[in-house]
């Protein structure tokens, strides 16, 4: 199946003994099939909360406002037994840590075999089959004798490649990539990056990738979400968001990282400050106590959606200016 | 000037210990080059990048350098004096100072800011007048609320641990700071934090760093010079601009393009490198780079590059650097000439 996914008016609360934390807040999220999503934030910035919500994983202590539509379906309505359905087989995810995604004990192609268990109607054979054959298309040339390996005989890259493999097996129509490169080196990410880039040309369904990289994001997505303290503050098309962006946690975002300069520096750019309290949100925008260009609304009031052009979307007092 | 500190030839050779080996007998077990032959030198003040992929021997390399490990053979030499016993090393832990990779799980869980702070004095037998106030100083040294004296590791952010890293490194001035992935894991925008402060203390009391990275965005905005590992060997070391602008070995070059451009107007069409880093358990005959290098010819397969030294204090390990890429060595008009471009299916690899 392949549909569009869209998150509207997205807010994720967890229940902890020091109050509730508002870990995602009013996210909007459009994505039609054949995309590449790019999700990008700092640590807190609601990454995690996001893609577990998308894959149904949330814990009991969440409670979740507005939708997750998926085709005709609304994952946060859904009980259980069809979630359970879903992930694995409509919704696949590749994780960071390519070690902790496999069981050391059990070999790759038991396990591959294993996650097309809802593959009722096809033997062991033939699965067995189409797992060289995905391993083939992630680049692992000598499929048979990877089959009989453990996880820990295999590199880093490697793993990823299998998770890939792994994920690609259940044929989903939403494949989230959290962090997939940020466990390795920088000769194996630009591979990783590139079977990604291959792979989508074949695949049909939605890709949303999570980094924290920006050259990652970049390299690999069409459209981007920036996130600040549980917020979407700006998203727009790739191009848009590193050439003409214009909400202040964007821009310094962007200004931050240190592959953009070719001279040497003598002091790196920062963001001073640090993020807000998520138990207790300031009145106004959450960026406001780091902004460079606060003024008086800022404080007072939550910023409203302005969009700019198609698809361009800002959340700042500052961006209708 | 001499050197901080400096290695001459330095090798680490580990044996691989099989049970099976053990049980029936057999003779003594193979022995691997972690590092093999590296020759660094650190002046006073200065910063070097220590830059290479995992597995390459970076962070083996500096704990040789502190004693941490044994070097099997080579030479290391702190201000100028040889380094050798246990007890010339503990002369150089004293003056020099490691910054661990994990930040958090480098500080005790079930001791307080305070007394991590001060651990330094007391492993070293030094005394403090007041042990709290020595401890506030250095929070405020490295820019935190000195109210974190009472906290624990676990109350801290990855950028406020990585603070107490760079506090408990430098409480004893040392001559000498060793930063193992300093940023790994922290946020681009707290990162230029910990870097900028780590520069401000450098300029205070003029150290000289060691940053054992792969972090190549960030390590030519921090470095004077680079030195570049492949497989426990240096491939290249030179002035860290020059090094960026024009490398010479074909790995520097395919690691600096192997970086992703932050634009998106940018993006790269073809690989820069493909294949893996090679285990030191099977290190390919003659250059070990050969069976990733996009230029490798005949006598790549077969002979290990020497080391040589070039103009504008740069040294490179490659029959065939970058920039004399024009010139046609002698060896390769004869012989060796058709075979370029051979695909590389027969690697061989040094008998154990």
């Amino acid at each position: 199946m392949t549909a569009s996914l869209s998150v509207e008016n997205l807010s994720v609360r967890y229940r902890t003994p020091q109050g509730p934390v508002h870990a995602l807040r009013h996210v909007d999220i459009e994505a039609r099939p054949g995309e590449v999503i790019g999700i990008v934030g700092e640590s807190g910035c609601g990454k995690s909360t996001l893609v577990t919500a998308l894959a149904n994983l949330l814990p009991a202590n969440a409670s979740v406002d507005g939708s997750i539509r998926y085709g005709a379906l609304d994952l946060t309505g859904l009980d259980e037994r069809h979630r359970r359905a879903l992930r694995g087989d409509e919704i696949a995810l590749v994780g960071q840590d390519p070690m902790t995604a496999f069981n050391p004990v059990l070999t790759i192609g038991d396990q591959l075999v294993d996650f097309q268990h809802h593959r009722k109607h096809i033997g062991r054979a033939e699965k067995k089959k189409r797992i060289a054959e995905m391993l083939a298309r992630v680049g692992i040339s000598d499929a048979e004798r990877r089959m009989a390996s453990y996880p820990h005989e295999l590199s880093g890259g490697m793993r990823q490649r299998v998770a890939i493999a792994a994920a690609l097996l259940t044929d989903p129509g939403l494949l989230i990539a959290d962090e997939p490169t940020t466990a390795l080196d920088v000769t194996m990410e630009a591979q990783i990056i590139h079977l990604l880039r291959e792979l989508r040309r074949e695949y049909n369904g939605v890709i949303i990738v999570v980094s924290h990289h920006l050259g990652v994001i970049a390299e690999l997505c069409d459209r981007v979400y920036v996130m600040y303290a549980g917020e979407v503050v700006e998203s727009g098309d790739v191009d848009v968001i590193f050439h003409d962006a214009r909400h202040p946690y964007t821009r310094a975002l962007l200004s931050c990282d240190p592959a953009r300069f070719h001279e040497r520096l003598d002091s790196l750019p920062t963001i001073p400050g640090s993020l807000p309290n998520l138990t207790q949100l300031p009145t106004g925008c959450v960026y406001a106590a780091r902004c460079a260009i606060c003024f008086e609304p800022c404080l007072a009031h939550p910023p409203p959606t302005v969009h700019l052009s198609a698809g361009h979307t800002v959340r700042c007092h500052g961006a209708g200016a | 000037m001499s050197p901080i500190i400096a290695t001459e030839d330095l090798s680490v050779t580990f044996a691989r210990r099989r049970l099976s080996d053990r049980l029936l007998g057999l003779s003594p077990p193979p022995e691997f080059n972690i590092l093999d032959k590296v020759s660094v030198a650190l002046m006073p003040g200065e910063t070097l990048g220590l830059v290479g992929e995992s597995g390459s021997g970076k962070t083996t390399l500096a704990r040789t350098m502190l004693g941490l490990n044994r070097a099997s053979e080579g030479e290391i030499r702190f201000e100028g004096r040889t380094v050798k016993t246990e007890s010339d090393f503990r002369v150089v832990r004293r003056k020099s100072a490691m910054m661990f990779q994990d930040p958090v799980a480098s500080l005790s869980p079930r001791q307080r800011v305070g007394s991590l702070l001060t651990e330094p004095f007391v492993i070293r037998g030094m005394t403090m007048s007041d042990r709290k106030a020595t401890a506030k100083a250095l929070l405020a040294q490295v820019g935190l609320p000195t109210s974190f004296v009472d906290r624990y590791p676990h109350e801290l952010s990855g950028g406020q641990a990585r603070r107490i890293g760079v506090a408990r490194a430098l409480a004893l001035k040392p001559s000498l700071l060793i930063a193992d992935e300093p940023t790994a894991g922290l946020d681009v925008s707290v990162q230029g934090d910990i870097l900028n402060l780590v520069g401000e203390l450098k300029r205070e009391l003029g150290f000289a760093s060691m940053i054992v990275t792969h972090n190549l965005a960030m390590v030519r905005h921090v470095s004077d010079r680079l030195a570049i590992m492949y497989l426990g060997r240096l491939v290249e070391t030179g002035p860290t601009q020059d090094v960026f602008d024009a490398p010479l070995h074909p790995y520097t070059a395919s690691l600096i393009k192997s970086e992703p451009v932050p634009d998106p107007r940018r993006r790269r069409e073809s690989l820069a490198i493909k294949g893996e880093i090679p285990s030191v358990f099977r290190r390919p005959l003659g250059c070990e780079f050969h069976t990733r290098c996009p230029f490798a010819r005949e006598l790549c397969r077969t002979v290990t590059p020497a080391y040589r030294t070039l103009v504008g204090n740069r040294t490179v390990r490659c029959h065939f650097p970058l920039e004399n890429r024009g010139q046609e060595p002698e060896v390769l008009t004869g012989a060796f000439a058709n075979s370029r471009g051979k695909k590389h299916d027969q690697v061989e690899y040094r008998s154990t």
